[in-house]
């Protein structure tokens, strides 16, 4: 049995707890037994970390569920995986790539609450991302082409015009 | 890209080394926390075919299925950098492919699918990057990756989506620690989203001195801006550093040079030694090391003392079998036998 405190190293001490008939139990190796000054520790087993993403998640979920109407129930599941939102809230971890989709309204909250933004600008995978790839750049030609109309740079504004109708010609969409 | 082990480069030097890790999942399978024992070895199987049907792979990698090894095998491999805790913990449908040099591992069905990372010695984030974007295309070529328009690569946590990038760099900071800089640190350093914890494990920076500065922002930035945002702050975390070194120079400089001898000193005699006070002792020289008071000391004896003092490694270097007593005596006599 490995040591509960560190779970590194082989438990060799088992300290038993009885307080007020409730008793409780921990197994612990001799280095962690011999920094374990007092019984009060044990109670804090569950809380060594207690900044861990997981449990800033599910503090961030709950507190998320209170005061949003339009949040999926808890017991919702995805329909491709069958993980539960109760588990994920849990836990912090999806059960499939559909899951983004199936429990949109709450994954949405929480990412924008995590990582402040909820647009992808990095990497895109260069096979099955390859149509992505092709709408990005024609957005960001489109964007250039409207910054140059309102610019009054007409030459630059026709260049662009001419790649926007050369990449439609080519894919023969739109 | 260079084993941040065999690392001779710059003494004075601050930074151990550099990590990319890309997080990655496949297309329609359910992410590793949802997979059978079965489904799981699949999906190890079906990346190794992606993996290693690219050219010139096959003499430079090998694969190391997890549930085929013994406990203490994986946990070195955990202390050596080398593939994390997470991997470990899921045994039973883990693995991962490395390269010869130990600078690129492919973890999978970790916490996702594929979990990419590699591993330099020194201060290099865009080059290693640039080496895993690289491993990154060639699986790539071969495998669909869960991948959302708008939120980007898709991951098990959605801390990790976007991106699904991680940089971080491993570095010493003994005089911040000593003057208890390392909360105001880690204040300032979440508001531009990033961290800092101490390496092995929570809060163990105490006593070994070595921190992980990371991004922990994946989305709505490119990775060249996070390893560049990274880059700075670490640049300002060395001078931090040295400037607090300097002032202890300054104003206390024998008993500073009377602490790092010390530890010399005891790690060259110690019979009995527990891996918390070796950590806290190496820490003590490499700073002699880095600021040119111990030369003839190498980084790589220390950072190879580093590892190999840990408790799983210096079982396997010995006995797999050894007490954790008989271990602190066998940790003295390895020290000891490195440092004559």
């Amino acid at each position: 049995m490995l040591c509960e405190m560190c779970k590194k190293n082989e438990a060799i001490f088992h300290v038993t707890k009885i307080v007020n008939g409730s008793k409780q139990e921990i197994s612990l190796c001799d280095q962690c037994a011999k920094n374990f000054d007092g019984f009060n520790i044990a109670n804090e087993i569950g809380i060594i970390s207690p900044f861990s993403f997981q449990n800033i998640l599910s503090g961030l979920m709950g507190y998320i569920g209170e005061g949003h109407k339009n949040i999926e129930d808890t017991t919702t599941s995805c329909e491709n995986c069958g993980i539960t939102l109760k588990e994920f809230k849990e836990n912090g971890l999806l059960g499939c790539d559909e899951c983004y989709e199936n429990f949109s309204k709450t994954v949405n909250t929480v990412i924008s609450r995590v990582q402040g933004k909820i647009e992808h600008v990095g990497k895109i995978p260069k096979k099955c991302g390859e149509d992505i790839i092709k709408k990005k750049r024609m957005d960001n030609l489109k964007q250039d082409l409207q910054k140059a109309i309102a610019l009054e740079e007409y030459e630059s504004a026709a260049e662009i015009r001419d790649k926007i109708r050369k990449i439609n010609s080519e894919g023969g969409k739109e | 890209m260079e084993n941040w082990l065999e690392y001779e480069g710059e003494t004075e030097s601050l930074v151990i080394s550099s990590r990319v890790r890309l997080a990655r999942n496949i297309k329609d399978e359910p992410f590793p926390n949802r997979l059978s024992e079965e489904t799981a070895r699949k999906i190890v199987g079906n990346v190794e075919n992606a993996f290693f049907s690219g050219t010139g792979v096959k003499d430079e990698f090998k694969s190391v299925h997890l549930w085929k090894e013994d406990n203490n095998s994986n946990l070195s491999f955990v202390e050596k950098h080398l593939v994390s805790n997470k991997l470990i913990e899921n045994n039973s449908k883990s693995a991962f492919i490395v390269n010869n040099e130990q600078t690129a591992s492919i973890m999978i069905n970790e916490e996702d699918h594929i979990r990419l990372q590699c591993i330099s010695a020194g201060f290099n984030l865009e080059d290693i990057l640039d080496y895993a974007n690289k491993i990154d295309d060639l699986i790539e070529e071969k495998i669909d990756y869960a991948f959302d328009e708008k939120l980007g690569y898709l991951t098990a946590c959605p801390t990790n989506i976007g991106t699904g990038l991680r940089a971080s760099v491993m570095i010493h900071l003994p005089a911040i620690t000593m003057n208890n800089g390392i909360n105001g640190i880690l204040n300032a350093l979440t508001q531009v989203g990033m961290t800092i914890r101490g390496l092995y494990g929570e809060g163990s920076g105490a006593y070994s001195n070595l921190y992980q500065i990371s991004n922990q922002v994946t989305l709505g930035i490119s990775e060249k801006d996070i390893v560049a945002n990274l880059t700075a702050v670490v640049k300002q975390l060395i001078n931090q550093e040295n400037l607090s070194r300097q002032q202890a120079t300054g104003t206390y400089k024998y008993e500073l040079q009377d602490k790092i001898f010390r530890s010399l000193g005891i790690l060259k005699t110690a019979r009995v030694i527990d891996s918390r006070e070796c950590l806290k002792l190496l820490s003590n020289v490499r700073m002699g090391v880095e600021m040119g008071i111990i030369n003839n000391i190498s980084k790589k004896v220390l950072n190879y003392l580093l590892v190999n003092t840990q408790p799983a490694t210096l079982a396997k270097l010995f006995d797999d079998k050894l007490s954790v007593k008989e271990l602190n005596i066998k940790r003295a006599e390895y020290i000891r036998e490195k440092l004559k």
